[in-house]
């Protein structure tokens, strides 16, 4: 091609063409021309003409997984789900630059200056976090400045329409007058008492009624199996733990136990400095080392109002509820000392340990006991479920293995992969391995499965039964109270049909258990909810005239009879925060049917 | 093209060349310099007048936030939006900065500085979907000052499918004012229907239909 250009370059042809090669260069730079030719081999979708390369969605698809937000089973899901969020932000970026939207380098400086994320201790700014952050997140400074900035005016578009949503006073009344409505009104319930003969199926219904519901009278695959189970404890028992051991254990459970404290706090800031502070807490200590009570001194110049009128108390507290610094002062006290100043988020504190909430060693003495087995059992257990392992894998029984191990075989009942067995046969991977095809199909015996740490099961299937849809004889009683409910529903719906449309000729009706609900509001408690909601949607009464209608409930059929209605009062404490609800649900729907229409419209294509 | 042969001939031609081509080579090399400039100058300017822009724009927003208003944060807020609707009236700031004005200026019970702002968005947008948004708000208002007839003809125009629910449930409203129950119970339903299927909620909705005794007398 360049020797064509060159030998025909008196043609102007060929110079428009090299003067557009020319001009491309001199405003954009040669990347414009590169980009342009090999675009289009490694995209994954373009969106109105621009493309979002397959290295975004993995850079997004990396860090969420990275993160730990995304288990990495889910990660082709999640691949979908990143891809749809990039689209999306892409229509709203294009949007957003047609529409003239701006951020200038300066704007966008200081927006990364101001963020808490790249500021130290001091709220300052800081160059090494910065670049800490990014590296950890996996950004470069450009990168992550080109997504802040794409991210910043989206934003702009986002919180214009979400801040311009507003409620007209005359909206704001009549919804709370609404929502505050109160009704007055009679109902009944009808219950298969009410029916004159109960209802009596017959054979024809069942059988119409199990061939209309077959799926519900599915049995799942089925197997039982024999089991094996070893456990940590049961290897425990065996081992001897001297008294010395229990007593180190019990050392070491004090340690960590919770502490009773009391504090005297001065805090400093608002009203005094810290050095103001730092003196008051040692006028407090040289009173101290004059005998006086730090129940008495913490009444006086404590500042923490709830403890001081204690004399100081917190209660029990365990380690890493006030910070690092008030735990060491804290456990490192022995009942009755008192600390050295301590410095913590809340000021100044001189921490005074009152007890240990430890039971005594006795009392303590058996469940020591138990934890010291098990550790001591630790080595012994590996060993055993090493010869589990071993033994299971190689025997085509489990019989042998159990008496082995001294271990007792154990028979299930049937049990689905879905639902699981009994006890250990409950978990998951135990069930899951039950159907897993060399158990299954191949009769061998199953893994040694961890069903925690301190338990391993092993398995083998002893029966398997297909997934039958059950023949009506055996479901017969189910299917029958199944339809007798069916039944029972119908026929007092059509009495209350009958029923309401007497009431509203204004002929009497006998026999009718009426309760009476006066001004009560949606929220009531008195009347269940699916009348009460019945009577928030019959029309308004006219004339005095009483608004009859029936609706399902829960335990059979009612009627309900709307007296008078009477607007709620405008102007209740509900009102704000209705109108808050109402603007936020807003402000998500223009939000939302933005990006929505934005994509409805864009030519998107994905690869 | 025939064969130079020696330096020197080729020096000439060279020479000739640039006698007849010379003077076109540069002034098309300055004509090329100044474009590059000027253009560069130009999106300078641009930029400039862009980052003026979205600073007023943010500010707008901040005040437009902001649970209580005084006189004056108002008054700065509106001096804002006039700005940015007269110094950058294409852009999708302008769009916003009426919206936003709108909703300050009902804040403050100014109904009419209210119908203006929206008024202009709904008339001299570009984008459909904020004429749309303008519209439906402007029926709004125009229910509130008693005026259910114009909010009907406001409503008139279509909506972006997102959209059609809010406009739907406007209409309602529309006309339970009109007293016209039938109407109003058909327009909320049909918001209800295309809320649930977009998976929006709006606030209110059932408690209005309700109200009308949605369900007819059974």
């Amino acid at each position: 091609m360049l020797q064509r250009i060159r030998e025909g370059s008196q043609g102007w042809v060929a110079k428009v063409i090299v003067g557009a090669i020319i001009v491309t260069f001199a405003l954009f730079g040669a990347e414009s021309l590169v980009s342009y030719f090999s675009a289009g081999s490694n995209d994954v979708a373009t969106v109105n003409g621009e493309s979002i390369s397959r290295q975004a969605v993995e850079t997004q698809v990396q860090r969420g997984i990275r993160s730990g937000q995304v288990p990495p089973s889910q990660e082709r899901q999640f691949r979908g789900q990143v891809l749809d969020q990039l689209i999306r932000q892409r229509t709203l970026d294009q949007y957003a630059t047609e529409g003239g939207l701006h951020i200038s380098d300066d704007q966008l400086d200081q927006l990364i200056v101001s963020l808490p994320e790249f500021q130290d201790q001091d709220g300052r700014f800081s160059d090494e976090l910065f670049t800490n952050r990014l590296a950890q997140a996996g950004y470069t400074p450009s990168s992550f400045r080109r997504e802040l900035r794409a991210d910043t005016l989206r934003r702009q578009v986002q919180q214009g329409l979400a801040a311009s949503t507003f409620l007209l006073p005359t909206e704001k009344a009549r919804l709370t007058s609404l929502q505050q409505q109160q009704r007055t009104f009679r109902y009944a319930q009808l219950t298969a008492a009410d029916l004159g003969q109960p209802v009596a199926p017959s054979d024809a219904d069942l059988q119409q009624y199990y061939d209309q519901h077959k799926e519900d009278y599915r049995r799942p695959e089925q197997v039982k199996v024999s089991y094996i189970v070893l456990n940590q404890e049961d290897v425990a028992k065996d081992v001897e733990v001297s008294d010395d051991q229990l007593r180190q254990a019990y050392e070491q459970a004090r340690a960590d136990a919770p502490r009773e404290v009391s504090h005297i706090l001065v805090t400093f800031g608002d009203d005094r400095t810290e050095q103001q502070a730092r003196e008051r807490l040692a006028e407090v200590q040289s009173k101290l080392s004059q005998g006086d009570d730090f129940a008495d001194l913490a009444r006086e110049y404590s500042d923490d109002s709830s403890s001081a009128s204690k004399g100081g108390d917190l209660g029990a507290i365990q380690k890493g509820f006030f910070g690092d610094s008030f735990d060491d002062a804290a456990f490192s006290l022995d009942p009755g000392q008192v600390s050295q100043v301590v410095q913590t988020q809340y000021g100044l504190h001189l921490i005074k340990v009152t007890g240990v909430d430890i039971p005594s060693f006795e009392d303590d003495r058996e469940a020591l006991a138990q934890q010291v087995k098990l550790e001591q059992s630790q080595s012994l257990f590996n060993e055993r479920v090493q010869k589990m392992t071993d033994d299971v894998y190689q025997a085509e029984d489990l019989s042998s293995v159990a008496d082995e191990l001294g271990l007792k075989v154990q028979t299930s009942g049937w049990f689905s992969q879905d639902d699981g067995g009994e006890g250990v046969l409950s978990n998951p991977d135990v069930a899951a391995a039950a159907f897993s095809p060399d158990v299954l199909e191949d009769g061998y015996n199953s893994d040694v499965i961890e069903t925690d740490d301190q338990q391993r099961v092993a398995l083998r299937v002893v029966d398997h039964r297909e997934a039958n849809t059950l023949p009506l004889d055996e479901v017969r009683s189910q299917v029958e109270s199944a339809v007798k409910a069916e039944q029972t529903r119908q026929q007092l719906q059509e009495l209350a049909a009958e029923t309401v449309a007497s009431l509203r000729k204004g002929q009497a009706v006998t026999d009718i258990d009426w309760k009476q609900a006066e001004n009560a509001t949606r929220e009531a408690d008195g009347a269940p909810d699916a009348i009460l909601q019945e009577a928030f949607r019959l029309p308004h009464p006219q004339d005095g005239k009483t608004v009859w209608g029936h609706a399902d409930s829960q335990n059979g059929v009612a009627i309900v009879g709307v007296e008078s209605v009477q607007s709620g009062d405008a102007d209740s404490d509900d009102a704000d925060f209705a109108t808050r609800l109402a603007q936020r649900l807003q402000a998500q729907i223009v939000i939302q049917g933005l990006t929505q229409t934005l994509q409805d419209e864009a030519e998107i294509e994905r690869n | 093209m025939a064969e130079l042969r020696t330096e020197e001939e080729q020096l000439d031609a060279i020479k000739q060349w640039w006698k007849s081509n010379g003077s076109a080579l540069l002034v098309g090399i300055v004509i090329a310099a100044a474009g590059v400039f000027g253009w560069q100058a130009w999106q300078r300017y641009q930029e400039g007048q862009s980052a003026e822009a979205s600073n007023a724009y943010q500010q707008l927003i901040a005040i437009a936030s902001s649970d209580t208003l005084d006189d004056n944060a108002r008054t700065q807020a509106f001096s804002l939006a006039d700005g940015l609707q007269s110094d950058h009236g294409s852009t999708l700031y302008a769009d916003l900065a009426g919206l936003l004005e709108a909703k300050i200026a009902i804040g403050a019970d100014d109904t009419d500085r209210a119908r203006q702002a929206l008024n202009d968005v709904a008339g001299g947008s570009d984008r459909p979907y904020m004429k749309s948004l303008a519209r439906i708000d402007l029926a709004r208002l125009q229910i509130a000052s008693d005026d259910p007839d114009a909010a009907l003809k406001t409503l008139e125009e279509a909506v972006p499918g997102a959209l059609e629910a809010q406009r739907q449930n406007v209409l309602g409203d529309a006309f339970v004012a009109l007293e016209r129950p039938d109407d109003a119970r058909k327009a909320y339903r049909q918001a209800q229907r295309l809320a649930q299927d977009a998976d929006q909620t709006i606030y209110g909705l059932q408690l209005k239909l309700d109200d009308l005794g949605a369900e007819d007398a059974t």
